[in-house]
């Protein structure tokens, strides 16, 4: 995984992993993409630029009305795949190697998810929290301090989605979109 | 203290009580030691002040021992007596009080002395709110309570900021992201997703503004509650002993030994009151053991029983709510904490230190006498880059550069003295200033410095064109061991250390202190020569206006100070094959007058900071 990964960092020359990019995503400059599995973008989902993301091991299938920040690595486990829901927020500098992100979570800055790990619908982990191996987050679950957990009660989630919306529809504004330099 | 290297200054407040910490009082006068020169120069010391310092001094004096080997090296034996009665311990119990980090550190300028957080006295400017920045006067503040009693508060869950959200945002009128949100509103923690609506029972509220208000009429205040519970107590506790407070004489003779006669001895006196025909009383205080009931508190087990152990409270979240509650349900947001901005004054000479700007909102500051811009500050740092700070190797001999940085706007002459051996331990470490005195250059513009660099005359320090006054400085620049200085730059000056560290054994786990610890005490010694401002000086206290200098328009003076700091080295590791105890281990330098005890001249030792006339 090393030498193909490391490859793949001078994003140009390596080959590209089969892409299945829908039209109306927003994909920045300089996203590495490395492995060999197909990788899916859904719709109006938006990439940061120096984001990577890593098929070696499985495809990765990103839902629509999605963000992935800045120097987060997405990288599938397994043969199975990682899977993101919709509108799933990932922010900077996360390590994600769950099997399955569920809608509407929010994955805060520096946050670790552990090989296989599933993360339920409407789930907040706020920032630097980390999620072991193999672990499962039920619906609704706030990992919030060190690493502690409630139940989301407050009904945010449609609210929080909306201001998702305009969130994308902002990047959409101020990023430049490249995605033609890899459906090429 | 954890990360090496540090470098602790001794505030002068280790040697005396700051109450009494004038200039003069600062000089030691001890009649076993011989008066230097320096001492007649000053006006005799407010009488009270020797007695009291000796008195102060006598239990607390660090000694150190000096083994056989370390008495032969010296050239004159009579003053290793006094090495040991005025070396700095740094593991001394009393000395650990004193030392800080310079940053830690003010001045004060009419003492001339250091002033650590303990010699100043904090006086409030304002009280504000840290989250809206609100000032709130001292008089609200007495009356309402040190919280913010506007609309800040604290998720009781995680202590993140509460925002106010509208309840029904999108789940009834989804469409209707509107410009004027309607109510009823909640409190809404961003963090941890908590909102007033997970309480037992909901608390929404009708506006999104003055939240205190609409939250007080919905919970009753912790300090009303308190009060209702207290008066209802006394009150049910005084309708018992009613008819013993008629309108007799004897009650309120009565009423006054209710609480003297009460506890334990109310027992045994009963039996007098009731010799005069009163009935016993028993007064049962607020602060007794909380009594429990039976039935609530099995209530409360139920409750537990089946929400499961995740919905209680932690000690914290239960101790920072008055009503401490054992529920997370129970759990109220909490109004912010105020905080001030205070100024700081001598606790001697009642001057100003510091003087924070009275408006919230700017964090600059009116005053701020901090320490670093007046006494040299030093580092320490390692020349070879294999030394682990962490692991020093016993018997080798470890090289470190200490470099003195000048902030004053004179050219300073240094001096750096060290006990040859570490104090305060049984396994003394050798350690050797290789260059003890040197000049350090004057804290310039930096850009004199890079304009005037042709200029030769711009770098050497300007102390050799000055006539040599006082007599250990006379041949100063002459002095071969100038050239050891390490490194000379505009206002700093490196000079190496060595150190030699014995074996020591591990006794972190048998003793409170850690033998290990390496703690070098140093003494520095600055002397310069500063322009004489002659208010300053007749607002000084009336010194003797002699001046050496012939009566020009810019008046010199010789100025002296003095403190003792202390750096921690590192910790001495196990001990290396290879690397053995041999006496000659370290290379053999000793130039001429190197001092490896501490002052000679008596008058100095104590001295922190303190100004010599020439």
């Amino acid at each position: 995984m090393a030498p193909k990964r490391s490859g793949a960092s001078s994003a140009s020359s390596a080959p590209l992993p089969p892409l299945s990019i829908d039209p109306t995503a927003l994909l920045s400059d300089a996203i590495s993409f490395s492995g060999t599995y197909l990788i899916t973008i859904g719709a109006n989902t938006v990439l940061h630029p120096r984001c990577k993301l890593n098929s070696t091991e499985g495809p990765i299938i990103i839902g629509s009305n999605c963000i992935v920040s800045e120097r987060t690595q997405l990288i599938a486990p397994d043969i199975d795949g990682l899977v993101l829901g919709n509108y799933v927020h990932v922010e900077v500098n996360c390590h994600i190697q769950s099997a399955r992100i569920g809608d509407a979570t929010s994955i805060e800055v520096g946050t670790r998810l552990g090989k296989g790990s599933c993360i339920g619908d409407n789930c907040t982990l706020s920032p630097l929290s980390t999620i072991l191996d193999v672990d499962v987050l039920p619906a609704f679950t706030v990992v919030y301090g060190e690493n502690q957990r409630r139940v989301d009660t407050s009904s945010t989630a449609i609210a929080r989605n909306e201001t998702m919306l305009a969130h994308i529809d902002c990047l959409k504004k101020l990023l430049l979109n490249k995605s033609e330099k890899y459906t090429r | 203290m954890s990360s090496f290297p540090y470098i602790h200054i001794s505030c002068p407040c280790n040697e005396d009580r700051p109450q009494t910490l004038t200039i003069d009082s600062a000089r030691p006068i001890s009649p076993s030691k011989s008066p230097s020169k320096h001492d007649f120069s000053f006006p005799p010391a407010a009488p009270q002040t020797p007695t009291k310092r000796r008195t102060l001094l006598a239990p607390f004096t660090p000694s150190v021992s000096f083994d056989a080997t370390n008495l032969d090296l010296d050239d004159d034996e009579e003053l290793t007596d006094e090495d040991e009665e005025n070396n700095f311990d740094p593991r001394d119990p009393r000395s650990a009080f004193s030392l800080f980090p310079i940053e830690n550190l003010l001045y004060c300028e009419d003492c001339h002395q250091i002033r650590c957080p303990r010699c100043v006295q904090d006086e409030i400017v304002c009280w504000y709110c840290p989250s809206c920045l609100f000032e709130v006067p001292s008089s609200t503040v007495k009356s309402d309570g040190n919280r913010c009693t506007r609309n800040c508060y604290l998720c009781p869950v995680c202590t993140a900021l509460l925002a106010v959200i509208p309840v029904n945002h999108s789940t009834l009128n989804p469409g209707s992201t509107s410009d004027h949100p309607t109510g009823p509103f909640n409190l809404f923690c961003s963090h941890c997703h908590w909102t007033t609506s997970d309480l037992s029972p909901p608390i929404q509220l009708e506006k999104p503004t003055s939240i205190s208000a609409q939250l007080s009429k919905l919970t009753h205040s912790p300090q009303d509650n308190e009060f209702t519970r207290l008066k209802q107590h006394y009150a049910q506790q005084l309708g018992n002993a009613q008819e013993d407070f008629t309108n007799s004489p004897a009650a309120l003779t009565r009423l006054m030994g209710l609480y003297t006669g009460l506890g334990s001895s109310s027992g045994s006196h009963g039996g007098g009151r009731k010799g005069r025909g009163v009935k016993k009383l028993e007064m049962k205080e607020v602060d007794r053991p909380r009594e429990v009931i039976e039935e609530r508190e099995m209530e409360i087990v139920e409750r537990m029983a089946k929400a499961g152990l995740n919905a209680t409270t932690n000690a914290k979240q239960r101790l920072s709510q008055p009503h401490e509650p054992r529920f997370i349900s129970d759990l109220t947001p909490t109004a912010v904490l105020l905080r001030t901005k205070r100024s700081k004054r001598c606790r001697a000479c009642r001057h100003i230190l510091v003087k924070p700007e009275s408006k919230v909102q700017t964090t600059r500051f009116r005053i701020r006498l901090v320490a670093l811009n007046y006494i040299p500050s030093l580092t320490i740092k390692r020349l070879d880059s294999t030394i682990a700070w962490n692991n020093l190797t016993p018997h080798k001999t470890h090289r470190f550069l200490l470099t003195v940085t000048n902030p004053l706007f004179d050219p300073i002459s240094v001096s750096l003295l060290t006990p040859r051996r570490t104090p305060g331990t049984a396994f003394a470490s050798r350690v050797t200033i290789l260059c003890p005195e040197f000049e350090v250059g004057a804290n310039t513009d930096v850009w004199d410095d890079a304009l005037m660099s042709t200029k030769p005359a711009a770098v050497t320090p300007s102390g050799v064109a000055t006539p040599p006054v006082a007599g250990s400085f006379a041949s100063f620049s002459k002095d071969p061991k100038m050239s050891t200085v390490y490194e000379q730059k505009r206002n700093y000056t490196s000079v190496v250390i060595e150190v030699v560290p014995p074996e020591i054994p591990d006794t972190r786990d048998t003793r409170i202190r850690d033998e290990r610890l390496l703690e070098i005490p140093i003494y520095v010694r600055v002397e310069f020569e500063a322009e004489v401002d002659r208010d300053d000086e007749e607002g000084g206290g009336g010194r003797p206006s002699h001046s050496g200098a012939s009566g020009g328009a810019v008046q010199r003076e010789k100025v002296e100070y003095s403190y003792w700091c202390v750096v921690g080295v590192g910790r001495v590791g196990d001990p290396v094959e290879g690397v053995v105890a041999s006496e000659p281990n370290t290379p053999v330098r000793t130039p001429v007058g190197t001092p490896v005890k501490a002052p000679r001249t008596p008058a100095a030792m104590r001295t922190p900071l303190r100004q010599v006339r020439s």
